[in-house]
């Protein structure tokens, strides 16, 4: 596995904003070791106490590492169960938009965000002298584990995150398939028709549980979609639907009810893992990654002349 | 611009070519199955991959193209003649548009989900308050009165669609706003098919009886009158026609432009300007227009498939300047 991505922190507390954040710029070709000197500067030496974050998957980071008596603010889509694995244990946590003005009544010490989306709001706290971490995207699974450090080093939480990493590197050691044998095809067919390609996080996760993806099969590098007609070609060895995101009803799921579609899935076996488990980065990966890893033993067990 | 085109020898090509955009239509998808397989699997019946997707997929598409394709056509080519406005055509005076709106409301309620006919009928009720709003205004003033109006309604209709599908709590809906405003018939399926057939069956059958009448009208009203001519049975007919068909057609494929404006416009010349025989080539050609449309969606290689409005526009929208410049005078049928 490659190095994660260096993490950048492109943020200060104070007038030198601008300085700082081009002193991260090139922190950020220069490589980690310069990075931590950045982020160092960067940051008051006491720990925070006011931590807000507006991203799904940088709120699953923050509520497993700080204390929950530092976490002012989480968004709102923590608290959905459909994309989030904490919903169920953040309990009467404040719930924020993402909305610079509703962030900056809450007073935060540190706001952490992920590299995406959010930009005109990210860049007006900035220039309001507000400290933003902005966390990658996880690109395969390995970066879920320079987050958590990176996390536990602004968080001032040191032994929280090594913890955290200690469980994550051996549960991830376990559950990857290391063997030559079939890697079947699985194929999640989520709504619209979007589908795994031969890289990203989901892509890492299913070849891990020891399977390849549509974009294996047909060629495609990131997520993609694929007609009906496609996807009845691929005859795929085990399918997840996703959610199907039908209530309140949409469009997105129409294909789920095509004729064909469901001539197909009748005889092929079926896996449900919930979109919170490995829409974001983080720990719940692994939730997504054992399911599939046992998916993958009992459809090869199943069959004595594997079609693959 | 009239070439000496004898009018069965038109229906014929007309036919041919919608025959053979047919026959690409069944032939032509991203697995790039070949004629022979599908001969094949004709022949032996059996059930495997390719007879489903012959059957359950292009199939349907192709069948629900021709559908589609003709309604538009046969709708623009007699509100055209109807309203005596060259402009009149559902997409642009607010039809489609209207139909959109009544089956967002329909799918995105739910009762569809629950009752499947709400979303044809949801549809055809909304083009039905369209055409009547134009109507009244149409009588009301000049021609340009009723492009501005039609205008009106199209965008108002449009918007309300997206707020419909913004407000909708689901995170997908507002992507489908791509699908409502430009038309698709990518994946459709047999249930489609049979949702919408009885009402285009009805709306046809409606605008078919007002071939005559139109011919009639094409003198003008009052000699249409004086020639025993129902005016009011004659907007009857245009107005449950065009909503039963371009209603049921748009419920399932969302708006497509401009093949009810650019077909009839095509064809007048070389129909001799008479709409009932304007009518029949007009949904002939629409249902060709339409079905090479939706192949060329497939063929050209996009991240995503182009939508159906999209390539519409592009052959449509040439050719109707080029009509527009060549002939400087009025051609109103």
């Amino acid at each position: 596995m490659d190095a994660a991505d260096p993490i950048a922190i492109r943020g200060a507390s104070t007038a030198r904003a601008a300085r700082l954040s081009s002193i991260s710029m090139v922190a950020r070709i220069a490589g980690v070791a310069l990075l931590a000197t950045a982020s160092l500067s960067a940051f008051a030496a006491s720990p925070p106490q006011r931590i807000v974050s507006m991203n799904v998957c940088t709120d699953q980071l923050v509520w497993r590492i700080a204390r929950r008596s530092r976490i002012a603010s989480l968004s709102f889509i923590a608290a959905d169960p459909r994309t989030s694995a904490i919903a169920h244990e953040i309990g009467e946590l404040h719930l924020n938009h993402g909305i610079a003005e509703e962030v900056l009544s809450l007073n935060p010490d540190l706001i952490v965000t992920g590299a995406f989306g959010f930009r005109p709001t990210v860049a007006v706290l900035r220039r309001l002298g507000y400290a933003v971490v902005e966390l990658p995207m996880a690109e395969q699974l390995t970066d879920v584990i320079a987050s958590i450090a990176h996390l536990g080093e602004v968080l001032q939480e040191p032994s929280r995150a090594e913890a955290l990493t200690r469980h994550f590197e051996q549960e991830l050691g376990r559950l990857t398939y290391g063997g030559d044998g079939p890697r079947p095809l699985f194929v999640n067919y989520d709504a619209n028709g979007w589908t795994t390609g031969q890289t990203g996080l989901l892509a890492d996760i299913v070849h891990r549980a020891g399977l390849s993806t549509s974009g294996d099969r047909l060629g495609f590098e990131s997520s993609n979609r694929i007609s009906v007609e496609t996807l009845l070609l691929l005859a795929p060895d085990l399918v997840d639907l996703g959610y199907a995101w039908d209530d309140p009803p949409a469009l997105a799921s129409e294909q789920h009810r095509h004729p064909a579609v469901r001539a197909v899935l009748q005889h092929t076996p079926k896996i449900d893992i919930p979109d919170s488990a490995w829409l974001c980065g983080g720990p719940h990966s692994l939730d997504a990654l054992e399911q599939l890893r046992g998916a993958r033993e009992a459809l090869v067990e199943s069959r004595q002349e594997p079609r693959w | 611009m009239v070439r000496a085109w004898s009018y069965p020898s038109l229906l014929a090509g007309l036919s041919l070519a919608t025959l053979l955009a047919f026959a690409c239509s069944l032939l032509v998808g991203p697995s790039g199955i070949g004629l022979g397989e599908l001969i094949a699997v004709l022949r032996s019946g059996e059930t495997s991959t390719v007879s489903l997707i012959l059957w359950e997929i292009r199939l349907p598409r192709a069948l629900l193209g021709t559908l589609i394709g003709a309604s538009l056509a046969l709708s623009g080519a007699s509100l055209q003649g109807y309203l005596r406005n060259p402009l009149a055509e559902p997409g642009i005076i607010g039809v489609s548009n209207a139909s959109a709106l009544g089956a967002v409301i329909a799918i995105y309620t739910g009762l569809s989900l629950r009752y499947p006919l709400t979303l044809p009928l949801f549809a055809i009720a909304a083009s039905l308050i369209a055409v009547l709003i134009l109507q009244s205004l149409a009588h009301a003033g000049r021609s340009l009165t009723l492009i501005l109006a039609g205008v009106a309604i199209s965008s108002l209709c449009g918007a309300l669609t997206s707020l419909a599908l913004s407000l909708s709590p689901n995170p997908f809906a507002s992507l489908e706003i791509v699908f409502w405003l430009l038309g698709s018939i990518t994946d459709r399926s047999m249930t489609h098919l049979w949702l919408m057939l009885p009402f285009t069956v009805v709306g046809w059958s409606l605008l078919a009886l007002s071939a005559r009448p139109l011919d009639a009208l094409s003198l003008g009203a009052e000699t249409a009158i004086s020639l025993g001519i129902d005016m009011s049975r004659l907007r009857w007919l245009v107005t449950l026609g065009t909503a039963g068909s371009v209603g049921a057609a748009t419920a399932v494929s969302g708006v497509i432009g401009f093949v009810g404006l650019v077909v009839p416009h095509l064809l007048r010349p070389l129909v001799g300007y008479q709409p009932s025989r304007l009518l029949p080539a007009s949904a002939l050609g629409g249902a060709a227009l339409l079905l090479t449309a939706d192949v060329l969606v497939r063929v050209i290689a996009t991240q995503s498939e182009l939508r159906l409005g999209v390539v519409t526009a592009l052959i449509g929208v040439p050719f109707f300047f080029y009509l527009v410049t060549r002939s400087k005078t009025a051609y109103i049928s």
